[in-house]
């Protein structure tokens, strides 16, 4: 069983999405973490506790620095680190993101503008706070070996309004 | 963004088919493989070049892989009965084709010249080019001897094991191939058979150093689920000619000549030896979502 984390930010994590922000990503976590808690023990790293998870608290510092702290908290071994925007996403794509991890680097789910959607790791410390704009391609850059994996429910996020009309 | 697609037959039109869902036609130049064209009948067949055309056209059988749909067979039979050449499955709307095709040629005009004339004629908005406008025709040589391309597959069924693969003809691209591949974005090989589809390409001397001298991605895409073919002999061709039919082995036909290979989830738990990035998604293309989603796959990962 894989392990999985799942950083969330809360409702100020999504700040491009306007009104009913807060009711739409607890939503679309809650989607995230009923297909993570099919494939296996799954923690939110978040501000403040979330039901359907174990939580860690995040440290503040941003993405990178969450899933840093979720990470040094669970110790060794194999995990994936989901966004928690992905609200199409099914146990299957979490599967395969697992499948696809290489022995020494990164399964890389990336979305359609570049940015990172899932990763996936051998061990824990394989992972680097490199998240933001273009981060696909730094993740890809930064891992010994790299694996892309392409599921449409690991692709399509949520950042804007107009994104929820495809999800 | 402009691509340039090399391309065989059933796979590669599929995979194209796709492709200009995703992508805006007109930007999409098809380099096809005419190593596997045959006279039948006094007429001149390329099979390839059909598929794809048929494919972006919509005219295309999905069930059977080639030729047209709704096809039917009179002219065939009629063949048969007369003890005529009748190995070779040409369907009565196929024929049509064939015979403005061979009726230009033998009036000089180019290969090249009459795809596009098809092919504009056809509505498709893709440019489809054939490798080389000169003679280029795929060998197999086998414990059994040696045959030409069509005899083997065709006639034989490709039940003999292949050894060596031989083109002969000292080929130059058509005209359009060189500055299509010049002013691409991106350059895809399809996932069609790596030796006797996208080969012939390949075997071009000319495309072959245009490829190797991109200064764009390219992405190719396994022809392969689980190690095993879809359709036809590529698992067998690849485990005998290349010792297995990994992705890691597919790559080793495309040398220099790729930077990513998109291999299927069945494949993802067998990339040793895979010396370029993979790109693990859902490859069987049973529906026009799923050749969508191959293409989108293929594309955004070069796309940041």
């Amino acid at each position: 069983m894989i392990r999985i984390v799942v950083p969330y930010a809360g409702a100020r994590g999504k700040t491009r999405l306007g009104d009913a922000r807060e009711e739409l990503s607890r939503a679309m976590l809650e989607a995230v973490l009923a297909a993570a808690n099919e494939v296996g023990p799954t923690w939110v790293v978040s501000p403040e506790p979330v039901e359907g998870a174990a939580w860690i608290p995040d440290p503040g510092g941003g993405q990178g620095a969450a899933v840093e702290a979720a990470l040094r908290e669970i110790g060794p071994g194999a995990v994936l680190v989901v966004n928690s925007d992905l609200p199409s996403v099914t146990a299957d794509d979490l599967r395969a993101l697992e499948e696809a991890i290489p022995e020494r680097g990164a399964a890389i789910a990336a979305a359609r503008d570049g940015t990172t959607n899932a990763l996936g790791f051998s061990d824990t410390s394989l992972f680097a706070p490199l998240y933001g704009p273009g981060s696909a391609e730094r993740f890809r850059a930064h891992a010994e070996q790299a694996v892309d994996v392409v599921r449409a429910g690991l692709r399509d996020d949520v950042d804007t309004p107009a994104d929820l009309a495809t999800a | 963004m402009k691509v340039v697609v090399l391309s065989g037959g059933v796979g590669g039109a599929r995979f194209v088919r796709g492709l200009v869902d995703v992508v805006e036609p007109r930007d999409v130049t098809v380099i096809g493989n005419v190593g596997d064209d045959v006279e039948v009948l006094g007429l001149h067949v390329s099979p390839d070049l059909d598929s794809i055309l048929y494919a972006l056209a919509d005219l295309n059988d999905e069930e059977r892989g080639w030729g047209r749909a709704d096809e039917t067979w009179r002219a065939l039979e009629t063949v048969r009965a007369l003890g005529g050449e009748a190995w070779f499955q040409l369907g009565d709307l196929d024929l049509g084709l064939h015979l403005v095709r061979t009726q230009a040629l033998r009036s000089g005009e180019p290969l090249s010249a009459i795809t596009l004339r098809i092919a504009q004629a056809l509505g498709i908005e893709a440019r489809v080019l054939p490798a080389t406008d000169d003679r280029l025709r795929t060998w197999l040589e086998t414990p059994a001897g040696e045959f030409p391309f069509q005899e083997w597959f065709v006639a034989r069924g490709h039940r003999d094991d292949v050894d060596a693969v031989r083109f002969e003809g000292d080929a130059e691209p058509a005209p359009g191939v060189l500055e299509a591949i010049d002013g691409a974005d991106l350059i895809l090989v399809a996932p069609s058979n790596p030796y006797v589809s996208i080969g012939p390409i390949l075997a071009v001397p000319m495309i072959r150093d245009a490829l190797q001298a991109r200064r764009v991605p390219a992405v190719a895409i396994s022809p392969l689920i689980g190690g095993r073919a879809v359709k036809g002999p590529a698992d067998r061709m690849l485990q005998r000619l290349a010792g297995g039919t990994s992705p890691g082995h597919v790559a080793s036909n495309y040398p220099g000549l790729i930077d990513a290979l998109v291999v299927d989830e069945a494949d993802a738990d067998d990339l040793d030896g895979l010396e370029v990035r993979p790109i693990v998604t859902q490859t069987l293309m049973s529906d026009s979502n799923a050749r969508r989603h191959l293409a989108e796959a293929a594309l955004g990962a070069v796309v940041a």
